[in-house]
């Protein structure tokens, strides 16, 4: 009787003493602001793609079936659009033949092994977001093994998404361009007209919808529908060219001194299911 | 397992719902996990009420939610409350509605709360409450209805009610 009332006194006292230290632990954590350990990464890895195989991925089938089926529908008015972009389609990949060849003359004429404007990019689908939608990352389905590193930018048909902040063997973390609290600021150039003028994009305006570009040169007037794209000087992101957004308003910082230009995204972020990382030239020749 | 299987459920709903990551439209946050819990928390021996809560907690923090730890305070909070509170009390319709209505709000005010606090965000509180708690509680409370005749079916009921 004794024997059994030890027992389970002992039973109580573990319990206790694992509850009380995983409270201690999760609280130190909250303050500390650590980052997910190798443990958590391969854990939060294995279920999401389990839960993509067996879920998500056949729902997804399902659902494409009867997208494809009332896609079929418009074709007929799409080959008619088409059909009239083809002629010009046979002019631009002339022109753009006959730029190529000029490239290539150039970088053997200067000894340059690529331009900051070369890359290739390597297509992935999203394999999950956290639930709770505060984050703005989401997890790709391409890791380290695919060749993705941190700092690679990541990018849809309609412009740069964000950039690669974590990787695991078969997973990577896109930060989204529309993190209120950049991790790292994207060097920019705006394309006013005739003139290129450089900046940093740190900050995403929630209540306005418009990303936030603080300027390293002065601007005069602002060019209506002015091309924003990365720069491709410093940081992680070596690939120039990519398209930020149009620039939609210039105003000054709280600081009263620093000009900032204000940015609507080129990317849609409402249906983000197939990407791509961008790997620059850099990247594929190390 | 039962919540485990639920947040499933969670994760596969928030991935084919319409979510905008530019936060100008609706945002919502399914919590089918959290209703279960919330109902199940009830039948656990209060002994063992806090490592579970913090099992869960932990479970959601490191899959779902990016390694957030304040799901674990959270989830001990609810089971705190829960044994102060509820004992093993059965539930009507109406009630649960309530319960889970009010978890969701309390949860998702926190978490809007720390995420402003710690300079993640600096959307508005209208914002906030018009585009993403009051959908997400909407959308939850019309769950739970569901969740609630499925819970009293796989008899996952207090045995005794103390009111």
């Amino acid at each position: 009787m004794n024997n059994n009332s030890d027992k389970q006194k002992k039973r109580k006292r573990v319990i206790l003493i694992s509850t009380i230290s995983m409270i201690i632990f999760s609280t130190v954590s909250l303050l500390v602001g650590r980052n997910p350990m190798r443990m958590e990464v391969m854990l939060r890895d294995s279920v999401s793609l389990v839960e993509y195989y067996l879920i998500k991925k056949p729902v997804s089938f399902v659902g494409d079936i009867f997208n494809q089926y009332y896609a079929l529908r418009g074709v007929y008015e799409e080959n008619a659009i088409l059909r009239e972009k083809l002629d010009n389609y046979t002019l631009i990949e002339s022109q753009n033949r006959a730029l190529s060849d000029d490239f290539d003359k150039l970088k053997e004429l200067t000894d340059i092994d690529y331009f900051k404007t070369d890359y290739k990019v390597k297509y992935a689908y999203v394999q999950s977001r956290p639930i709770d939608g505060w984050n703005q990352e989401v997890v790709i389905n391409v890791g380290s093994v695919g060749g993705v590193e941190v700092g690679m930018a990541v990018m849809t048909s309609q412009g740069m998404i964000g950039f690669v902040t974590a990787t695991s063997e078969l997973s990577a973390t896109v930060s989204l361009l529309t993190h209120e609290r950049m991790i790292n600021s994207v060097p920019v150039q705006i394309h006013n007209g005739e003139e290129i003028v450089y900046g940093l994009l740190d900050h995403y305006d929630v209540n306005t919808g418009r990303y936030e570009i603080t300027l390293l040169d002065n601007i005069g007037a602002l060019e209506n529908d002015a091309l924003v794209m990365t720069s491709g000087l410093g940081g992680s992101n070596e690939t120039q060219g990519l398209l930020i957004g149009t620039a939609a308003d210039v105003g000054t910082k709280e600081d009263g001194i620093t000009t900032k230009v204000l940015v609507e995204p080129s990317a849609q972020f409402n249906d983000l299911r197939y990407v791509a990382v961008v790997l620059s030239e850099s990247d594929i020749n190390e | 397992m039962i919540v485990a299987i639920c947040y499933t459920i969670d994760n596969s709903i928030a991935f084919f719902l319409p979510f905008d990551f530019s936060r100008q439209g609706i945002v919502i946050v399914p919590g089918i996990g959290l209703m279960a819990w919330t109902l199940i928390n009830n039948i656990i021996e209060d002994d063992r009420r806090y490592l579970f809560a913090t099992l869960v907690g932990l479970y959601y923090a490191v899959i779902y939610a990016n390694s957030l730890f304040i799901y674990v305070l959270l989830y001990c909070l609810y089971a705190f409350f829960g044994r102060a509170y509820m004992k093993l009390s059965r539930f009507t319709l109406f009630e649960a509605m309530v319960v889970i209505g009010l978890t969701i709000f309390v949860q998702e005010i926190v978490i809007y709360w720390l995420m402003w606090i710690t300079n993640v965000t600096a959307m508005s509180i209208v914002t906030f409450a018009l585009y993403r708690l009051l959908p997400t509680f909407l959308f939850n409370v019309v769950l739970s209805i569901p969740l609630f005749y499925l819970h009293k079916k796989l008899g996952f009921e207090g045995k005794k009610n103390a009111y």
